[in-house]
C-alpha cells in the first residue's frame, strides 16, 4: 500500500501503474502534503492486515528486513522494531538526537527505543488500540511504545539514500519531536514548579537574611529594598501558579485525546462478552 | 435469583502473597456461597513476575476465576477502573493483593450492604507507615476536608464494598485520571465504615511509592477542587492592596512633605502593583480553565437516588431518568458516552 503525501514529482503516476499491473498494489493518494505521520495514519487506517509493516520509500530502510520481522512476529512478538546501529546524519544530528532521547525516556510515562524510526511491524491488536486514539498530533513511534505490547528489536545498518532530498527537514524534526515529548509528558509544564520553587526558596532565604540583619544588627534597609525581595518572591509563587493552571490544562489535554484508559493483553475465565461495558 | 458479589484484586508483583490471599479468599466464598453468586476478578497491571502465571493457574482450577492482564503497568487506578469495568455483581468488593486487606472483612461488609447502605468503607484504625508518612496523610485530608467539595472519608483507602448503582454512575463519567476514592465519595450514597487493623505487609515491597502516592495526592485535591487555582485571586488582592497602600504613603509623602524619590522607587512600587494585577489575571484564566476541566469529565450534573410520586411524562428529568442505562444520572453534555 503507498500512501502519496501530496508529492509533485512522478510518484502518483508510477504508484498507479503499479496498480495496474498488481491487484495486490493498493494506492491513496492526498490532496496535498499533510506530513508523514499522517500519511502512516492513512495507511493503518486502510490496511487490513494481521500484521502492518510501516516502510520508508526511500531505501534506507532496507526491504529485505521485512521477513526477519514477520518471522519474530510468528513468535507472539506483537511489536517489532527495526533498529539502526549506525546512523550517518552528521554529528549535529546525531548529539541532537541522543540528548533528545535522553530526555525523553527521563520524563514520559513510556519508553520510547531510541535510534528507531517508522520502520517496523505491528500487530492488529496494536494497530486497533491506536485506532482509538483521536488525537491531531500523532506520533507513532510514541504511540505504539505507549501500548506497551510485546516487542522485539531487529537491528540494521542503515545506508544512505540512493537518491532523492531528505523529506525530514530540520524545522520538520523539530515539531515531530515536540510531539513526542509533548503527547507522552506534562513535563513541559512542569517546569514552572522546579523554577517556582528555585525562586521561592532563594526569595525566602534573601528575605529572613535581611529580617535577621534588621533586627540583630539594626541594619537600615529601605521600603525599596524590601519591596524588591517580595517581588521576586512574589514571581516565584507565579510560577508555582502557572505550573498548577498546567495541571489542570494538562487533565484536559490528555482526556481530549481519547486515549484507551488502559489496554487489555490478555482476559481469561470470562464466559462471554454480552457484559462488556465499554473502555 | 440470588445476589451476585464480585471481588476485584488489582495486583503487581504479588507473587509471594497471591497463594496465600487465595487461600483466605477461598474460606471467604465458602461462607458466603450459600447465599449470594460470586465471582473473582485479578487485574494483573503489567507485573514483572510471575503473578500472571499464578492467576492463570487459579483461573484453570476455578471458573468462576477471572484473570485481566495490562499490556504494560497502568496504575492502581486503572487496574481497578478495568476490574469495575468486567463486574457483573450487584455488589463489587476491591481489596489489593498484599494481605494488608484481611479477606474476612468481605462478610461483614456484604451483611452491611444487607443493611441497604450502599457504600460500605473498611477503615483502618491504625497506620503503621511510620511517622513521617502518617503526619503527611493527616495534613492532607485535614486541607482536603477544607477545600473540596466533597468529604472524602480519612484512613480510607480503595478496600470497599460499593452498589452496582454507585458504580453505574461513575462509569458515566470517563475521567483518564480516576481517584477512585474521591469519585466513590463523590456520588454521595449512603454509607457505613468498618474498622479494621491494618497489617503490615505479609512479602513483597509495597507498590506504591512516595511519587505515586503524591500523583495520587494532587489527582484527589485537583479532580475536586479549584482551590489551587483560586490561590491567585487571594494573593492578587493582597499584593494589590498593600502596593495601593505604599502608593498612596509615598504620594503622600511627596506631595505634602517635599521628600523627593527618584523614578526607581516609584517604579519598584508599580511593579509590584503589576504583579499583584498578573495574580488576579492568572485566577481569571484559571476560572476559565477550571470550568472547562469540570465540563470534560462529564460527570453527571446530579444523581437521584429515588423518586417518588408521579412525574410529568412530558418533562426532562423523566425522559433522562428512562433514556439512560443508569437510571438516575444526567450526563454534564446531555449525552451518553459509549
Amino acid at each position: 500500500m503507498f500512501v502519496n503525501d501530496g508529492s509533485r514529482d512522478n510518484s502518483w503516476r508510477l504508484i498507479q501503474e503499479l496498480s495496474q499491473k498488481n491487484q495486490y498494489v493498493i494506492g491513496i493518494k492526498f490532496s496535498r502534503n499533510f506530513g508523514y505521520q499522517m500519511a502512516l495514519t492513512a495507511g493503518h487506517d486502510c490496511a487490513q492486515g494481521d500484521a502492518v509493516i510501516t516502510i520508508d520509500a526511500d531505501l534506507q530502510d532496507p526491504p529485505e528486513l521485512i521477513l526477519d520481522m514477520i518471522h519474530k512476529w510468528e513468535k507472539g512478538f506483537l511489536i517489532i522494531y527495526a533498529k539502526r546501529i549506525a546512523r550517518n546524519d552528521g554529528f549535529l544530528k546525531d548529539t541532537t538526537a541522543a540528548l533528545y532521547y535522553k530526555l525523553l525516556s527521563l520524563v514520559s510515562e513510556v519508553e520510547i527505543p531510541r535510534n528507531v524510526g517508522d520502520f517496523r511491524l505491528i500487530d492488529k491488536k496494536v494497530v486497533h488500540e491506536i485506532r482509538k486514539c483521536k488525537e491531531l498530533s500523532r506520533y507513532w513511534r510514541g504511540l505504539v511504545a505507549w501500548t506497551g505490547f510485546k516487542s522485539a528489536i531487529i537491528e540494521f545498518k542503515r545506508p544512505e539514500r540512493i537518491a532523492g532530498e531528505t523529506g525530514y527537514t530540520w524545522k520538520k524534526l523539530i515539531k515531530l519531536a515536540f510531539d513526542g515529548l509533548t503527547s507522552f509528558s506534562l513535563f513541559p509544564l512542569e517546569i514552572a514548579a522546579y523554577v517556582g520553587l528555585f525562586v521561592c526558596s532563594t526569595g525566602a532565604f534573601m528575605f529572613l537574611y535581611i529580617t535577621w540583619d534588621f533586627c540583630i544588627y539594626g541594619a537600615y534597609y529601605p521600603l525599596f529594598k524590601w519591596l524588591s525581595v517580595i517581588i521576586y518572591m512574589a514571581m516565584g509563587i507565579q510560577f508555582l501558579l502557572l505550573w498548577f493552571l498546567g495541571v489542570y490544562i494538562g487533565d484536559i489535554y490528555f482526556r481530549q485525546k481519547n486515549r484507551p484508559l488502559y489496554i487489555v493483553d490478555e482476559r481469561l475465565g470470562f464466559f462471554s462478552e454480552s457484559k462488556k461495558r465499554s473502555v | 435469583m440470588s445476589k451476585y458479589v464480585s471481588i476485584v484484586i488489582p495486583v503487581y508483583n504479588e507473587q509471594e502473597t497471591l497463594f496465600l490471599l487465595y487461600d483466605q479468599l477461598q474460606q471467604v466464598v465458602s461462607k458466603i456461597e450459600i447465599n449470594y453468586e460470586w465471582e473473582i476478578i485479578f487485574v494483573n497491571d503489567g507485573s514483572k513476575d510471575d503473578s500472571w502465571k499464578i492467576i492463570r493457574g487459579f483461573t484453570q482450577q476455578n471458573p468462576r476465576v477471572k484473570g485481566i492482564s495490562f499490556s504494560r503497568n497502568f496504575g492502581h487506578q486503572m487496574a481497578l477502573t478495568a476490574g469495575y469495568d468486567a463486574a457483573q455483581g450487584d455488589a463489587i468488593v476491591t481489596l489489593d493483593a498484599d494481605l494488608q486487606d484481611p479477606p474476612e472483612m468481605i462478610i461483614k461488609m456484604i451483611n452491611k450492604w444487607e443493611e441497604d447502605f450502599y457504600i460500605v468503607y473498611a477503615r483502618r484504625t491504625a497506620r503503621n507507615d511510620g511517622w513521617l508518612k502518617d503526619t503527611v496523610a493527616h495534613l492532607y485530608y485535614k486541607l482536603l476536608h477544607a477545600i473540596a467539595e466533597i468529604k472524602i472519608p480519612r484512613n480510607v483507602g480503595d478496600f470497599r464494598l460499593i452498589d452496582k448503582k454507585v458504580l453505574q454512575v461513575i462509569s458515566s463519567s470517563q475521567e483518564p485520571t480516576r481517584y477512585w476514592r474521591g469519585l466513590v465519595a463523590w456520588t454521595g450514597f449512603n454509607h457505613t465504615f468498618i474498622d479494621f487493623d491494618r497489617q503490615e505487609r505479609v512479602a513483597g515491597d509495597p507498590g506504591y511509592t512516595w511519587a505515586k502516592s503524591f500523583k495520587l495526592g494532587f489527582d484527589g485535591l485537583t479532580g475536586f477542587s479549584f482551590f489551587p487555582l483560586e490561590l491567585a485571586a487571594y494573593i492578587g488582592s493582597f499584593v494589590i492592596a498593600t502596593g495601593l497602600f505604599m502608593l498612596g504613603y509615598i504620594t503622600y509623602d511627596a506631595v505634602f512633605y517635599q521628600t523627593r524619590y527618584p523614578l526607581f522607587k516609584w517604579l519598584t512600587t508599580i511593579i509590584y502593583i503589576f504583579t499583584g494585577v498578573q495574580f488576579l489575571l492568572t485566577w481569571l484564566v484559571g476560572e476559565y480553565i477550571g470550568r472547562m476541566y469540570m465540563q470534560q469529565k462529564q460527570r453527571p450534573l446530579y444523581i437521584v437516588e429515588q423518586i417518588t410520586g408521579e412525574l410529568n411524562h412530558e418533562s426532562n428529568a423523566h425522559q433522562n431518568w428512562h433514556s439512560q442505562s443508569c437510571n438516575c444520572t444526567v450526563s454534564a453534555h446531555g449525552r451518553i458516552t459509549s
